[in-house]
């Protein structure tokens, strides 16, 4: 449905390139929950942007090319701006969508404004349809007349929910949906998503932080580092068999309420700067099984649906034994 | 083991005017930040407190502090109380015992200001002897594990990255030596991957100087790794308080258990049921008889929301305390 080709973004400044997207490719199925995950920094919300072409001017697309349903949408060629199949098909919801409501407009005005504007309602149909919206993220229509402040943070998550499917999208792009939020409203916005994607047969990118989300509902996912996909794959084989060094810490390093480890792995040092990104593997300098190999580019290893850009995915069950250990990840010299 | 802090009925409510009518008619709602609450902290224990946004443990963090007086109440040090402090030489005895560690190490630090002079701040601030300043800098920067020091004393904050910052920010509070720390969600800005690190530096740290520590969080999975004991609180009262392993495994509180049951863990098949809980969090204003949690509460019966019923931690397990309320329920 979504084609993304060897995509690479960088943003251009007065004296720097800064490349924050390399050469990704990724793929979503219809009816198909994909999360994105991976650590500030790692050209994740980079990447969902360029699908919606929201990316700051100083973005500047490398090479690659974007398609949905065969048609081109983006290209590095030349510039694509049919801005009309944008959020009729495919809808974004940005970072802290809920702070981005315009505190001063009822909350109907900011959705009949989508409606009207964009989808060629009436204002009568706008009304009807702002309704039926409420209805489905699960908030009573009387309070369409609200305003923004008289929300809670949750309940903003679902108006930004509801502008999102304002104009029956295909695909919803959600930008770090959940990560303000008190893990009980969590719960429930996660629950929203996986309701509407049976529902409403929407294929859904989640561009998260957090491993244990991205557990909870999506189907596939992408581990990004340094502006790589890393290591791409379902989600049970990534959490359980993870070839990438990469995800192995990851996983180790993430809290888990009902393991009986007490403590938890950190991955020592802090990721490259993208302004001038090592050559190889972008990994190497924070990994524990670096080889000398690992300088030149490491091919992409690919088994059935899973893909991973490491040199030594042959001996993935040592290194995914040995990664468990503390002392693999001391500081290395 | 003495008990280093005590809390005796404190409450501290804060008066808010949110409209026009309610400034003029000079009708003054109370958030009940922290409402009636007692505890007891042993000498080095390490007490994690767990709820939402809005749950009060921020306040309890500021009133630990003295940054807040209490509304009603009393907070004991060491046996004294700290609302008596009159002058400053007392204020700096007693804020030689404790630190506190901020959530943000990015707003917590002073820009203009090099590693070294952030660290010199508090030893300038507390008198302590100008001899021993560097010796007292390599110490703790040795335990932060930024062994390196010379790498970082000149740098200014923007030089460092955030895994670094924030052990600045741990090596700026555990630098006078403290008996007593306050981290108020010091790893909740940063990466997972570096995370892991803070924590580990955080309980070596208190494991070597055996300072007693209060971890606040929402996040009751990190909870785990810092805390032998945890205080759970909503809207500003304490509902269950025991040993860490108890209060995520066995859960007694209504409150509790839908917390735990939410916290997204790692793994693939996890149940997708609804959580036992119901509607959303109350506006803090509200006034309550009986228990708080009563209309959220998937068991609640009359009798919880009537006036009659006594509020109140109850031993339910040896060391394991729990609101009244579910003592009656279940």
């Amino acid at each position: 449905m979504l084609e993304i080709k060897n995509l690479s973004i960088h943003y251009v400044g007065k004296e720097f390139v800064a490349k924050a997207v390399e050469n990704v490719s990724l793929k979503l199925n219809q009816g198909e929950l994909l999360g994105i995950v991976g650590e500030s920094g790692c050209g994740k919300t980079t990447l969902a942007r360029s699908i919606m072409g929201v990316n700051p001017d100083s973005a500047k697309i490398a090479s690659g090319q974007i398609y949905f349903n065969n048609n081109k949408i983006l290209d590095a060629d030349k510039k694509i701006n049919d801005l009309d199949f944008k959020w009729k098909d495919i809808a974004f919801i940005p970072q802290s969508a809920m702070n981005s409501l315009d505190p001063v407009y009822r909350i109907i005005d900011q959705i009949r404004e989508i409606l009207v504007i964009r989808g060629g309602y009436t204002k009568n149909k706008a009304d009807e349809r702002s309704e039926e919206l409420f209805n489905l993220v699960g908030i009573d229509k009387n309070r369409l007349r609200d305003f923004p402040h008289q929300f809670s943070g949750g309940m903003k998550q679902r108006v930004a929910i509801a502008m999102a499917l304002a104009l029956d999208p295909k695909i919803v792009i959600a930008d770090e949906p959940v990560t303000a939020l008190d893990v009980i409203v969590q719960r429930q916005i996660l629950d929203l998503f996986n309701e509407l994607k049976h529902k409403l047969n929407l294929s859904i990118i989640l561009v998260t932080h957090d491993v244990s989300v991205v557990a909870y509902i999506c189907q596939k996912v992408a581990v990004m580092y340094a502006g790589e996909i890393v290591e791409m794959g379902g989600v049970e084989s990534i959490l359980q068999e993870p070839y990438h060094p990469y995800t192995m810490g990851l996983n180790n390093a993430f809290p888990d309420l009902h393991s009986t480890n007490d403590f938890l792995v950190p991955i020592n040092g802090s990721p490259p700067n993208l302004i001038n990104p090592p050559t190889g593997c972008r990994f190497k300098a924070r990994c524990p099984f670096e080889i000398n190999k690992c300088k030149d580019k490491p091919d992409r290893y690919v088994n059935r649906d899973r893909e991973a850009i490491c040199w030594r995915t042959s001996d993935q069950k040592k290194l995914l034994e040995d990664s468990k250990k503390l002392e693999t990840w001391e500081i290395k010299e | 083991m003495s008990t280093v802090l005590e809390f005796n009925n404190v409450s501290k409510y804060y008066d808010v005017s949110r409209n026009i009518s309610e400034i003029f008619s000079g009708k003054k709602p109370k958030v009940r930040a922290v409402d009636d609450v007692s505890f007891k902290i042993q000498q080095g224990e390490s007490v994690g407190i767990v709820g939402e946004s809005g749950c009060g443990k921020t306040t309890l963090a500021k009133l630990i502090l003295n940054l807040v007086n209490p509304t009603s109440g009393k907070i004991l040090f060491e046996g004294k109380d700290i609302s008596k402090i009159k002058d400053n030489d007392e204020l700096i005895k007693y804020k030689r015992n404790l630190q506190f560690v901020f959530q943000n190490p990015y707003d917590s630090l002073n820009p203009r200001f090099t590693i070294k002079d952030i660290l010199l701040e508090p030893l300038k601030a507390l008198n302590f002897d100008p001899n021993k300043f560097e010796t007292m800098i390599t110490d703790v920067m040795n335990l932060v594990k930024l062994k390196n020091k010379d790498e970082y004393l000149y740098k200014y904050p923007h030089e460092l990255s955030g895994g670094q910052l924030q052990r600045i920010v741990l090596a700026r509070a555990l630098i006078i030596n403290p008996k007593f720390v306050v981290a108020d969600e010091p790893v909740s800005m940063l990466d997972v991957s570096v995370r892991a690190g803070i924590l580990n530096a955080f309980n070596q740290a208190k494991s070597s100087m055996n300072f007693t520590a209060i971890y606040i969080s929402h996040d009751l999975a990190l909870v785990k790794y810092v805390c032998e004991r945890t205080i759970v609180m909503y809207l500003g009262s304490i509902v269950e308080d025991g040993p860490t392993h108890d209060v995520i495994n066995n859960p007694l509180h209504p409150y509790t258990k839908a917390l735990v049951k939410a916290v997204p863990v790692p793994h693939v098949n996890q149940s997708h049921d609804p959580l036992p809980i119901l509607g959303n969090i109350p506006d803090a204003t509200r006034e309550y008889k009986g228990c708080k949690f009563a209309d959220r509460c998937p068991k609640h019966n009359n009798e919880c929301q009537g006036g009659d019923i006594k509020m109140g931690l109850v031993e339910a397990k040896p060391g394991h305390w729990v609101d009244r309320c579910s003592y009656i329920t279940s």
